[in-house]
C-alpha cells in the first residue's frame, strides 16, 4: 500500500491537479481572517468556518486525485496491484493526506491571526478540519471516475453535496460545526466534536462504499 | 544481476463462460467465452478491430468486470500492456518504472537495473531519462511494454504489442517473451491478422464474441511444445564460455563447444535460429522434444535424454 500511495502521490505531485484546489482554499482561508473571522479574538468560529470551506475542496481534491490516472494509465496500475479496490482507497488516502496538508496550514493561520488560541482550542479546530476533510473524501470517491467519468458531472455533484451540507439541517459534519462551534456554547464542543466525527466518518465510510460498488459496475 | 524470487502461479488461468457487453442494451462483446491458459504458452487470439480483443483481456486482467462468468485463479500480479500508454504521463520512464517496480515488490536496486536492460533490449529512444509525454508513441508502446516486463509474472497480458515497434524493439520483445515463458509465465497476445501467430501454442480467433480456433495445427499444444536447439559459435568466439547478449535470455547451456537452447515455442527457435544464422553461427541440432523427455531425431530412434 505504501508504495502504492507513493506512486499516485507523486503522479498527482507531478500533474500539478493539486494547485488550483490547494490555491482557492488558501485564499478562502486568508479571506476569511481578513474579513473578520481573525478580528473576534475568537479561533473557534474562524475554525468552524475554515473546516466548512474545506468540505467542496476536500471533495475537488478527492476528484483531482482520482482522475489524474489517465484511464489507460490507471488500467496498468489496478492489473500490477491485483485489486481495484485497493487502488481506489489509495487514491482517497492521497486525497485525504492532501486535505490533512490544507488543515495543517488553515489551523497554523487561523492560530496565529487569532491571538494564538489554546493548545485545546486548537485541536478541536484540527479535529474539525479532519473530520470535514473525511466527509469531503467520502463525497468526492463519488464523483471521481468510474462512477462519474464527465468533469461537468462531477462538478454538479459536488456543488450539490456541498450546497446539501449548508441547507440540511444537522446534516453531518459542515452545518453541524457551524452552529457547535458558536462562541456562546464553547462547554458542549469536546463530546460534540466526538459525536459529528463519528457520524462524518460513517457517513463517509457509506459513500466510500457505494462508490466501490458502483465502480465495480461500471467495469 | 540476481534476480527476486519467482512468484508465478504453476496452475492454469481459466476463464469459464465468460460474457460482457456496455451498457444494459448493448451487443454481447464476450459472448460464453471459456479458455484456459496453460503456464509456459502462448496464446494469440486474432480478430478485427472491435471485436472485443481488448475487453478480453481486461476481463483477464481483472480490470474489467464480466456481465456473466469468471476468471479463476488468476495470478494476483498480472503483467498488462494496453493498446497505447498514456501521452500526458508527467513522469520519466525510470521514474515510472521505478514506482512500477516497486508495485511488483522489486528492490529499487534490481528494478532500475532490469529498467536500463529492457531499455536497451527494446531500443527505448532517446532513454530512460525523457519524459513520459516527450515520447513518440512507438517509444510510449516500449515504456508500457517495459512495466510489464519489469518483474516475473504469472500472466502477461499484450494487446497488440508489436503494433507500432521498430524491428530492434520487436525482436527483443520476442526474446523476453520467450524468457518469460521458461519462467513459466503465460502470454496471450492479442493481433489484427493471422500470420502475426507464429511460433504460438494455439491461435484463437475472436468473432461475434465467440472465440474459436484459428486453422488447423494450432488447436492445442503440439507434443510437449518444446524445441532442443544446439548451436555452434564462429571461429572467433570458439573460446569464449560467455553467451553473446541477445542470446543470454534465453538461458543457453554451454557443453562441448556448442550452445544448447530449449524453446517453448517453435516462434522462438525461428528467431534464434535467424539472428544466429546471420551471425556466422552454425546450427548442429534441431529437435522437438517428446513426451518422455527424449529428443525426436530421425536417427533411428536413437533419442538423447533431453
Amino acid at each position: 500500500m505504501l508504495a502504492l500511495v507513493r506512486y499516485l502521490g507523486s503522479d498527482v505531485a507531478r500533474s500539478q491537479t493539486w494547485v488550483p484546489p490547494f490555491l482557492v482554499y488558501v485564499t478562502l482561508c486568508l479571506a476569511d481572517i481578513a474579513l473578520g473571522g481573525g478580528t473576534t479574538r475568537n479561533s473557534l468560529p474562524t475554525f468552524a468556518t475554515d473546516a466548512a470551506f474545506l468540505l467542496p475542496v476536500a471533495i475537488w481534491v478527492t476528484v483531482a486525485v482520482g482522475n489524474c490516472e489517465d484511464v489507460v494509465q490507471a488500467s496498468i496500475t489496478v492489473a500490477t496491484v491485483g485489486s481495484e479496490t485497493k487502488v481506489r482507497l489509495a487514491k482517497l488516502l492521497v486525497a485525504y493526506l492532501g486535505c490533512a496538508v490544507l488543515s495543517v496550514f488553515s489551523v497554523a493561520v487561523g492560530w496565529a491571526s487569532t491571538g494564538l488560541a489554546s493548545p485545546g482550542v486548537t485541536l478541536e479546530g484540527f479535529a474539525a478540519h479532519l473530520t470535514s476533510a473525511a466527509a469531503g473524501v467520502g463525497v468526492g470517491a463519488l464523483c471521481m471516475r468510474p462512477v462519474l467519468d464527465r468533469r461537468a458531472w462531477a462538478v454538479l455533484a459536488g456543488v450539490f453535496a456541498t450546497l446539501a451540507e449548508l441547507i440540511v439541517p444537522d446534516c453531518p459534519p459542515v452545518r453541524q460545526f457551524l452552529v457547535l462551534m458558536d462562541a456562546s456554547r464553547p462547554s458542549h464542543l469536546p463530546g460534540g466534536l466526538a459525536l459529528i466525527g463519528l457520524e462524518s466518518l460513517a457517513l463517509s465510510s457509506a459513500l466510500v462504499g457505494a462508490a466501490i460498488g458502483v465502480g465495480r459496475a461500471r467495469t | 544481476m540476481t534476480s527476486p524470487a519467482a512468484r508465478q502461479v504453476t496452475c492454469p488461468t481459466v476463464a469459464r463462460g465468460l460474457s460482457k457487453r456496455y451498457g444494459l442494451r448493448g451487443a454481447w462483446v464476450l459472448d460464453q467465452v471459456d479458455l484456459d491458459l496453460q503456464p509456459g504458452t502462448l496464446t494469440v487470439v486474432a480478430g478485427a478491430n472491435g471485436c472485443g480483443k481488448s475487453t478480453l483481456l481486461r476481463v483477464l486482467a481483472g480490470i474489467s468486470h464480466a456481465n456473466m462468468g469468471a476468471v479463476v485463479q488468476r495470478p494476483h500480479s498480472v503483467g498488462y500492456v494496453p493498446e497505447r500508454l498514456a501521452s500526458r504521463m508527467p513522469m520519466t520512464g525510470r521514474a515510472y518504472l521505478g514506482h512500477m517496480g516497486r508495485l511488483h515488490g522489486l528492490e529499487a536496486g534490481y528494478a532500475s537495473r532490469r529498467a536500463e536492460q529492457l531499455a536497451g533490449r527494446l531500443a527505448l529512444r532517446p532513454g530512460l531519462d525523457a519524459p513520459i509525454s516527450s515520447l513518440s508513441k512507438g517509444n510510449r508502446q516500449k515504456v508500457a511494454l517495459a512495466q510489464a516486463l519489469l518483474a516475473p509474472v504469472g500472466l502477461l497480458l499484450l494487446d497488440e504489442p508489436w503494433s507500432g515497434l521498430d524491428p530492434a524493439a520487436a525482436e527483443g520483445l520476442s526474446l523476453e517473451i520467450a524468457s518469460a515463458r521458461q519462467q513459466a509465465t503465460t502470454v496471450l497476445v492479442t493481433a489484427h491478422r493471422a500470420d502475426a501467430t507464429a511460433g504460438a501454442d494455439r491461435a484463437l480467433e475472436l468473432v461475434g464474441g465467440e472465440l474459436r480456433a484459428l486453422g488447423r495445427g494450432h488447436e492445442e499444444p503440439r507434443g510437449t511444445g518444446r524445441m532442443v536447439a544446439e548451436l555452434a559459435p564462429p571461429a572467433d568466439l570458439a573460446g569464449a564460455f560467455v553467451a553473446p547478449a541477445w542470446m543470454a535470455a534465453l538461458n543457453p547451456t554451454f557443453a562441448e563447444g556448442r550452445w544448447r537452447f530449449v524453446l517453448q515455442a517453435e516462434g522462438a527457435l525461428d528467431q534464434l535460429l535467424t539472428r544466429a544464422l546471420s551471425e556466422g553461427w552454425s546450427v548442429r541440432l534441431v529437435a522437438p522434444v517428446a513426451p518422455d523427455g527424449h529428443l525426436e531425431v530421425a536417427d533411428g530412434g536413437q533419442g538423447r535424454r533431453c
